[in-house]
């Protein structure tokens, strides 16, 4: 029902978010991409788990839980981000790859 | 568990106490110090857990916290990390003292106590989400140590901390996925937080009604642990990481965040065993994915680290390929049904002896080729004559290649034997083709290992004997020793694990 | 501790000693050293001899520590003869040395490897256990070859070194085939256990082993084909060779058979007819190198080579009268070979003596530069002229009754074996007073004076002495002082024939002219039967061509491909490498790789 149509509306998120990464792209572009990412993700942590276990409270908090890893998650990346776009000039991460080989 | 609860809020408190010292300008000496007193509480309380588990035969300590039932939980699989964990991070912070003392070394300190209890917290954990909220604690305090300046950047760390940081954000979101599709798919009506934990999702997998979720489940989370633990094709990460951090982060992360990381795998791929058992299709799919992800991680770690000519990253990819050998070791598990916890602890001794070897040899090597990159040293062919420019610590980093390429009377040596012994113990075809193969790759390992003894060792004329401080190597002395007598007998170490 | 671990213990010591004292340079101190540590093991094995040894019924073991690899001796009525021989003649000739190496500049290590040697040689004559006797068998080895290349600095004397060494390594390896095989069938190496399980093995076996230990035996005593290596030892010292190369070390082999024929029949309980091979084969080589020993000293002009040859012959006449233990009682067989062990031991190391205190005075070995020192040196010429009566087997000297004793088995054993003898016993006193012919008669061609009092003295002790050595081995072996000097009447009249058949063809030859044309003969002889090009031009070019074609399949096979796979490796590394781009986005792109398989596979798996 339409629990299953939010749980694959949440896969959908997360593989947009991967296609973003995999694409190229600047650093804003990556960022947004983490976060459609993970909101994905916790969006599959929150409707599979309402729709077995039908309790609210349950599926909320965890989904609280998770989504507010993400925002320090975020934070740090963010912080990380800026460093690497001062290095790279440009704002395109692909340029940085003179790790290779 | 009052105990395990002490020693993590120690490291934590620890590290902001060290990290304020270093405002004020501490000296080398004071720092040593108060960084070695949460080490030296870990020191007495481990012992004491592990003299309590022999003593009362009982295999498995749960403890409660903030009211959760079975928040923490010690066994002999977390004892044996933790032990590992607590003495390499011990070791490698006072070499990191004494060799960048005169500089502001007090955040990577303070960054290193952090991730120390963090480890430990996810080590002792029991509560799924407990674990994940540790994990993430610990790749933070990764990436803070990381970014520390440990005596100047390199130039390339802002890519590095990068691709990691968007690696392991990655890794993290399909982790959460992952477990949440776990909790989804054993949840009840009757659902209360205790049933996270570990030995409970354990017994309530068999009884899940929805077997799709879970196979799901095991995959995000599998990807997601994989990537943090470099094994192909989520391993890319790594061997940038390894060469373009400074020396000390990346040594102290081989013995905190990828002993972790390997401590999950053996934990969450394994709850999910008897599964499997069941299943026989999944069985055979789940075997022949994984086993060709670590043969392939196996393949391709050892033949590009025989190609590279930059020795850091060399190690990068030698990573990549215990990451290998230690997944043929997780299938194993997975077939025999075994989920490594508590009674059954004792057979995860292989794996968690490789991965403590490999780990604490490269490490040790990790901060060696620190001290040799202070004099330009970065490629292979430089190596060459460092027998006479540092001595003592060319004689170190042999003993660990030596270790690595898994000579005896090193620990190295009992690990490879260990492994390939469980391997072939099982007699199943698909077993001893991965047991042939890995052995077949033992030796590309020996091969570079050998080699960069051997660079190391050739004479050279146009270079000079450099001054090399004893308070440096004394630490990594202490952390070779252990792998010397790890080899020589390795059963005091395994009586970690009750037998 | 037993004192019989002082017998071989303290040469070794001294042996120690001497090296660990070398940075004090006094010759006096080295010197005495070498000769208490003789001395104190001469008291000990005459302990051995007159007191305990003759209280024996059964042999003794005296073990240190306990197990089966622990230090163990067996004494028993031969392992005392031989150890008090040894230690006997080893102290006299070490007495010898102080005047014959008195200016040699290497001392230290002379004496150091003598006492080593010496340790070694009645370490191997008193050890209980196969394992010692072979330990011991390599040391006495490897002393003689070092002992022998002495002089190194001259390139014959190295060479005959390695080929002392060479030669006597292909007896050994057959040694240890035969000890190998004993302790894989019987699980011990001690002599006791031997001899209890003996009687319980398959006679095929026991044959085959004694065979192989027969060919350790035949090196270090040097018999065909295995005596290459003895005359070009000579070019060491001559003490060195009285003492190894005439009265100890190539007696070892003589040993060894002995022993084993005593573990076989006389401990154990082996079956005769299982031996009767290894007593023919014991015949045969011993009485033809006998024969051809003797033949080939009676061309050679160097005076230690003549020696050389005649104990090469002689000891083929121990080993022959070994063989005979199938036809007589095997306790007389072993009695005449030790009986003319014993002799030939004294008389040999005398004339060893003597011919050292020749070249010493006069600086050549070439007897035809030599003439008349009959004049200058008589004691030494009396001496040597007493040792060569013994050789030759005139009464009333001891080689006469250890010859007839030989004789008297060997004629039991098989008479063609009695007529090769006696022919050889023919041949006998004409070599050796050829070479007293030249030496001591004539014009005095060098200049010459009378050896010095160290080396006369042992001379003349032995010269006495060989008067008595019959006794001393029938009291052991046979309780009784006088049995040694039993002669049988046939082979005595044969033998002492003979010798003067011998002596009148001598007397024709060199007084009357009389010369037989035998010049093909003479360059056979000279060339040694062609022994020594067999080895050099045959051999070791097949060995060295068949050494180079394994290497060569070695170089081109073997190597070529370990190459050619690290390559491949090194190549495939360089490829899997070009994957990692350096770039994020490939990154995740390899990353969704991973994942989309992962998840191909949990969905093929959620449809089944």
């Amino acid at each position: 029902m339409m629990l299953l149509v939010y749980t694959l509306m949440s896969a959908v998120l997360v593989a947009v978010g991967i296609f973003g990464l995999a694409s190229r792209g600047n650093a804003a572009k990556i960022l947004i991409s983490i976060e459609l990412l993970s909101s994905g993700a916790v969006g599959l942590v929150f409707f599979p788990m309402l729709a077995i276990s039908r309790s609210f409270v349950f599926s909320q908090s965890l989904m609280i839980l998770f989504l507010s890893v993400d925002g320090v998650t975020l934070g740090i990346t963010i912080a990380v981000l800026l460093m690497a776009v001062k290095r790279s000039e440009t704002g395109d991460m692909n340029k940085l790859n003179e790790l290779r080989g | 568990m009052i105990e395990v609860v002490s020693t993590i809020s120690i490291f934590i408190i620890f590290s902001i106490v060290v990290f304020f010292m270093g405002k004020f300008k501490a000296g080398k000496l004071s720092l040593a110090l108060v960084s070695m007193i949460p080490y030296a509480y870990s020191y007495m309380i481990l012992p004491m857990l592990w003299f309590g588990m022999v003593s009362s035969k009982e295999k498995l300590f749960t403890g409660d916290f903030l009211g959760i039932k079975g928040f923490f939980a010690v066994d002999p699989f977390s004892l044996f990390y933790s032990g590992v964990t607590a003495l390499a991070a011990n070791m490698l912070i006072l070499h990191i003292i004494s060799r960048f003392g005169d500089r502001e070394i007090a955040p990577i300190v303070s960054s290193a106590l952090f991730t120390t209890g963090a480890v430990l917290g996810t080590l002792f954990s029991h509560n799924i989400l407990a674990i994940f909220m540790f994990w993430e604690m610990t790749l933070a305090g990764v990436v803070g140590l990381s970014l520390c300046p440990c005596g100047g950047y390199r130039k390339q760390t802002h890519e590095a901390m990068m691709k990691m940081v968007v690696m392991t954000s990655i890794s993290s979101a399909f982790l959460i996925a992952g477990i949440g599709l776990l909790i989804a798919s054993i949840s009840g009506p009757n659902f209360d937080l205790p049933s996270l934990n570990l030995l409970s999702v354990w017994e309530k997998i068999p009884e899940a009604k929805n077997v799709q979720l879970l196979v799901m489940s095991f995959v995000l989370i599998a990807v997601a642990l994989l990537t943090d633990a470099g094994a192909v094709p989520f391993y890319m990460w790594l061997p940038d990481y390894v060469s373009g951090i400074v020396a000390p982060p990346v040594a102290l992360m081989l013995v905190t965040s990828d002993l972790a990381a390997y401590y999950l795998l053996g934990r969450f791929m394994t709850i999910f065993s008897h599964l499997f058992q069941t299943v026989k299709l999944t069985q055979l799919a789940i075997i022949t994915l994984i086993a060709t992800i670590g043969i392939f991680s196996i393949v391709l770690g050892e033949l590009s680290a025989l190609s590279q000519g930059r020795v850091r990253r060399l190690f990068g990819y030698s990573m990549v390929s215990d990451a290998g050998y230690s997944l043929l070791l997780i299938i194993l598990y997975n077939v025999n049904g075994v989920f490594l916890f508590g009674d059954n602890a004792y057979m995860a001794m292989p794996y968690a002896y490789f991965t403590a070897a490999s780990s604490i040899a490269i490490a040790v090597i990790m901060a060696i080729l620190g001290s040799f990159e202070d004099i330009g040293v970065f490629r292979l062919q430089q190596l060459q004559g460092m027998h006479i420019r540092l001595p003592f610590s060319t004689i170190l980093l042999s003993i660990s290649l030596l270790s690595m390429a898994g000579i005896p009377p090193l620990a190295g040596f009992v690990a490879k034997y260990l492994l390939i012994f469980s391997l072939v113990a099982t007699n199943m075809p698909i077993f001893l083709v991965a047991a042939f193969i890995a052995s077949l790759f033992f030796v590309v390992c020996a091969a570079y290992s050998f080699r960069l003894i051997k660079i190391s060792f050739s004479p050279r004329e146009d270079v000079s004997r450099l001054e090399e401080r004893k308070s440096d190597l004394i630490p990594l002395a202490i952390l070779v020793l252990t792998l010397i007598l790890a080899g020589i007998t390795p059963t005091p170490f395994l009586w970690t694990f009750g037998r | 501790m037993d004192s019989v671990w002082l017998i071989f213990l303290s040469p070794a010591i001294g042996s120690a000693l001497s090296l660990i004292l070398s940075p004090i340079k006094k010759r006096r101190i080295i010197e005495a050293i070498a000769v208490i540590s003789s001395l104190i093991s001469v008291f000990t094995s005459a302990e051995l001899f007159f007191l305990r040894a003759p209280l024996l019924n059964s042999p003794a073991f005296i073990q240190m520590l306990s197990g089966p690899i622990a230090p163990v001796l067996m004494v028993d009525k031969l392992s005392a003869l031989m150890s008090f021989v040894v230690a006997l003649v080893s102290f006299l000739i070490v007495v010898y040395s102080i005047g014959y190496m008195g200016e040699d500049p290497s001392y230290i290590r002379y004496y150091s490897l003598i006492q080593l040697f010496i340790a070694g040689m009645l370490g191997l004559v008193l050890s209980g256990s196969f394992l010692y006797l072979y330990l011991f068998w390599e040391v006495v080895g490897l002393c003689s070859c070092l002992l022998i290349a002495h002089w190194y600095e001259k390139p014959e004397a190295s060479r005959a070194g390695v080929k002392a060494f060479i030669v006597t390594r292909f007896g050994d390896v057959m040694l240890l085939t035969a000890i190998s095989l004993i302790y894989l069938q019987v699980g011990d190496l001690r002599y006791d256990v031997v001899s209890l399980h003996l009687g319980s093995l398959p006679s095929s076996f026991i044959s085959m082993t004694m065979l192989l230990s027969l060919g350790g035996a035949f090196g270090k005593s040097a018999q065909v084909p295995l005596h290459v290596w003895l005359p070009d030892a000579m070019e060491g010292p001559t003490s060195v060779s009285a003492l190894i190369h005439a009265a100890t070390m190539v007696k070892a082999g003589v040993y060894l058979v002995a022993r084993l024929v005593t573990l076989s029949l006389e401990y154990g309980s082996v079956d005769i007819v299982a031996l009767s091979g290894f007593s023919q084969v014991l015949l045969w080589i011993g009485s033809i190198t006998a024969f051809l020993a003797a033949t080939m000293a009676l061309v050679t002009y160097d005076i230690k080579r003549v020696l050389a040859y005649s104990t090469i012959s002689q000891l083929g006449y121990m080993f022959a009268g070994l063989g005979a233990f199938s036809s007589v009682p095997f306790s007389e067989a072993i009695f005449s070979s030790m009986l003319h062990l014993t002799s030939h031991a004294f008389f040999k190391a005398l004339l060893f003596m003597g011919a050292g205190a020749v070249i010493h005075a006069t600086g050549t070995r070439d007897m035809r530069e030599m003439g008349g020192l009959r004049r200058s040196m008589p004691i030494t010429s009396t001496a040597f002229l007493l040792g060569a009566i013994a050789l030759s087997g005139i009464p009333p000297m001891n080689g006469f009754f250890s010859k007839d004793a030989i004789m008297e088995v060997v004629m039991s054993a098989s008479p063609f074996i009695y007529t090769l003898l006696l022919i050889t016993a023919v041949l006998t006193p004409f070599y050796i007073f050829r070479a007293v012919l030249m030496t001591f008669f004539g014009e005095q061609k060098r200049h010459a004076h009378e050896a010095s009092i160290s080396m006369t003295l042992p001379m003349i002790i032995l010269a006495a002495s060989c008067f008595i050595t019959p006794s001393i081995t029938s009291f052991m072996l046979e309780n009784n002082p006088l049995a040694g000097f039993s002669v049988d009447i046939t082979t005595a009249l044969f033998s002492i024939s003979a010798v003067l058949l011998s002596l009148v063809l001598f007397y024709l030859s060199y007084w009357r002219g009389l010369r037989l044309e035998l010049a093909f003969a003479r360059k056979i002889l000279e060339k040694g039967y062609y022994f020594d090009d067999l080895y050099i031009r045959v051999l070791m070019p097949v060995f060295r061509t068949v050494m180079s074609g394994i290497s060569w399949g070695v170089d081109r096979v073997l190597d070529a491909l370990s190459y050619r796979i690290a390559d491949q490796a090194n190549r495939f590394g360089n490829f899997l490498r070009e994957i990692h781009t350096g770039m994020i986005s490939h990154y995740v792109a390899a990353f969704s790789l991973g994942l989309i398989i992962l998840l191909a596979m949990a969905l093929g798996v959620m449809l089944t």
